[in-house]
């Protein structure tokens, strides 16, 4: 485990609330990026992020240092994440009507989200990969994305190493599908 | 070694997380069998479109640190509980008999509810429920 991150929780578990700020700053970017991707949303996102801060926070005495900070704050991340989809059961809507809007934007000027300045591969891409199911989504995600290796996916999703592999195969699988149905032969993909 | 050849261990050898027998059994078939090696070459290719895919870009994004409010390891009640609206029976079953969040306890991460069939709450919780710090959800019956 990562020292720096060790002694700012030891000082949060001491009663520096300012230590978390630091935890904070320094995994917000990386939790983000693949949870926005997961979520589809920036809003969804941040509320999430500002969710599992918050309870991690709260339960930072039981993080027992087995796995990397940033791996349980995933596994907080997911929790929520599962919990909140469920709550909401618009999640195959959400990911087909994401899809078809993003697909209806390629090749035309308003982008899905002109912030993101996203191209229009990375549209395509993102659409198919709200297609599929939240469990495909996000070890896929966590892997190809964010570069987590098998243990520490398996640790976030509290799944044997065995069980990410099929289903990260299975995802890659699903996506490919999806794209060379929308595409064509996935060749014609240039990833820039 | 009687193990043989599963097409899932193709993305697991594109990320180098194979054994070495298994990484031989991959590396024959894939001599051997033309559709094993375009599969590979397709599974390559969607790995580097999602890898590409652009990361975080909002500069605007604040940690409300207000919402620390309190000590850490606050431990209120069920707060690491799935919540009763969306449980299952074989869950409720579990969550009776004490097995519900086992792994969480193991593990020491608050967890979600793990099965997707509702049954209806006989009283709903708000799972956010703490003291005097709202719910987010503003939730009906909560806070």
């Amino acid at each position: 485990m990562c020292e720096e991150d060790q002694q700012d929780i030891n000082r949060v578990l001491q009663g520096d609330q300012a230590a978390y700020a630091a935890l904070v700053e320094r995994y917000q970017r990386r939790l983000l990026g693949w949870l926005f991707h997961a979520c589809g949303s920036r809003d969804e996102a941040e509320d999430l992020a500002q969710e599992t801060f918050a309870r991690a926070y709260r339960k930072l005495r039981l993080y027992e240092g087995r796995s990397s900070f940033y791996t349980w704050l995933c596994r907080v991340a997911m929790n929520l994440l599962i919990s909140q989809r469920r709550r909401k059961r618009i999640e195959n809507q959400v990911g087909r009507e994401g899809f078809e809007v993003a697909m209806s934007s390629v090749g035309h000027e308003q982008a899905v989200d002109q912030q993101m300045e996203r191209s229009e591969i990375q549209q395509c891409v993102q659409a198919a990969i709200a297609m599929l199911d939240i469990e495909r989504r996000t070890v896929i995600l966590l892997r190809d994305f964010d570069g987590m290796d098998y243990e520490q996916i398996a640790e976030t999703l509290e799944i044997p190493v065995g069980t990410v592999r099929s289903r990260l195969h299975r995802a890659r699988l699903e996506l490919k599908s999806i794209l060379e149905q929308r595409v064509g032969q996935l060749g014609q993909f240039v990833a820039s | 070694m009687s193990q043989e050849f599963q097409q899932h261990w193709l993305s697991a050898y594109l990320d180098n997380e194979l054994s070495n027998d298994e990484r031989a059994l991959v590396e024959r078939r894939l001599e051997e069998d033309p559709e094993a090696r375009q599969l590979l070459e397709d599974l390559k290719r969607v790995r580097g479109l999602v890898a590409t895919l652009p990361g975080w870009q909002g500069a605007q994004f604040r940690f409300d640190m207000s919402q620390l409010d309190g000590q850490a390891d606050v431990d209120d009640e069920d707060i690491d509980a799935p919540e009763m609206a969306t449980l299952s029976t074989s869950d409720r079953a579990a969550t009776a008999t004490g097995t519900a969040g086992a792994s969480a306890a193991a593990t020491g991460v608050p967890t979600a509810d793990t099965n997707p069939e509702p049954l209806r709450a006989p009283a709903p919780v708000c799972p956010l429920r703490r003291g005097a710090v709202c719910c987010r959800w503003q939730l009906a019956y909560c806070c």
